[in-house]
């Protein structure tokens, strides 16, 4: 029996003792787990207020949280819905690369920027415990 | 008359919306009739009364800032008397700034507020319920959609 051949023979028969055990079904994991994901989320979001206070995002000094300490006024539960100044349904991060162009003078970032994620993130964070009230005005 | 920068009040603290000695200073203005107070620092309408004392904010040429409610995690204290302003638009750069002719002759305070891409609008104290008033929109029914802060 070649090599190959007995590998695969031996993860067959592993496999079989798996599936009778119970041990791998897809969907377990631990509290280690949920907590280092949840470290993930906190890391992220704290890079996101990194971001809402730092002149980085722009040009002309001006910060997100000048307008909108603590995320204040961004209202992230509501999204998407019409935005009356663009005349349709917007998503937040339009909205906020709206802050980014005009306001604060910078350059709009891409939907699945990092950093556009972390600012949604810490957005999230800050409303934490509010209902979802999509297109609510 | 006290002309104060920080607000004599105590509404929320994150944001020094604030004064750590407030009691202290309103026991002091409180063996006076009448007392006015006028302070900045909070960028909107904000109005008060506290036994003798009538509290009014003024307005700022920049930097709309939001009112402590909008922010979930804040415990705010702003007065109930106080009617908010229209939330900002943002795409109006000029939205939720302005200025006020204050009119002192009674001894008390009213408030002309000069707004420039909203309503103007007028905070007098009221003789008759001994506090001040918007003479628009101080009654809940006659308010409007914008001014609903969340």
């Amino acid at each position: 029996m070649s090599r190959i051949s007995t590998t695969l023979l031996a993860s067959a028969a592993l496999t079989f003792s798996a599936l009778f055990a119970g041990s791998t079904l897809a969907d377990e994991f631990t509290a280690d787990d949920v907590a280092h994901w949840q470290a993930q989320f906190d890391q992220v979001a704290k890079e996101g207020r990194a971001l809402w206070v730092s002149p980085e995002l722009g040009t002309n000094g001006v910060v997100c949280a000048q307008c909108h300490p603590n995320g204040a006024n961004t209202h992230p539960e509501t999204y998407p819905k019409f935005q009356k100044q663009m005349g349709r349904v917007a998503a937040l991060w339009e909205m906020v690369n709206w802050c980014i162009e005009n306001p604060v003078e910078g350059k709009a970032l891409a939907a699945d920027d990092p950093k556009m994620i972390a600012i949604q993130a810490y957005l999230a964070w800050e409303r934490r415990g509010v209902a979802l009230e999509p297109g609510k005005h | 008359m006290v002309f104060s920068h920080s607000p004599l009040q105590k509404i929320y603290k994150g944001w020094n919306f604030w004064t750590d000695d407030a009691d202290e200073i309103q026991a002091l203005l409180k063996p006076f009739d009448t007392v006015n107070v006028i302070y900045g620092h909070v960028h909107q309408i904000q109005y008060n009364q506290i036994g003798n004392i009538s509290f009014n904010a003024v307005m700022a040429t920049a930097w709309p800032w939001p009112y402590p409610s909008s922010y979930a995690q804040a415990e705010s204290h702003l007065a109930k008397l106080t009617v908010p302003m229209n939330r900002a638009d943002p795409f109006f750069e000029r939205d939720a700034t302005g200025w006020q002719f204050i009119d002192l002759h009674t001894g008390r305070v009213d408030l002309r507020y000069n707004l420039y891409n909203n309503q103007n609008r007028v905070v007098a104290f009221n003789q008759k319920t001994g506090r001040p008033e918007d003479q628009g929109f101080q009654d809940p029914a006659a308010r409007v959609a914008p001014q609903t802060h969340y």
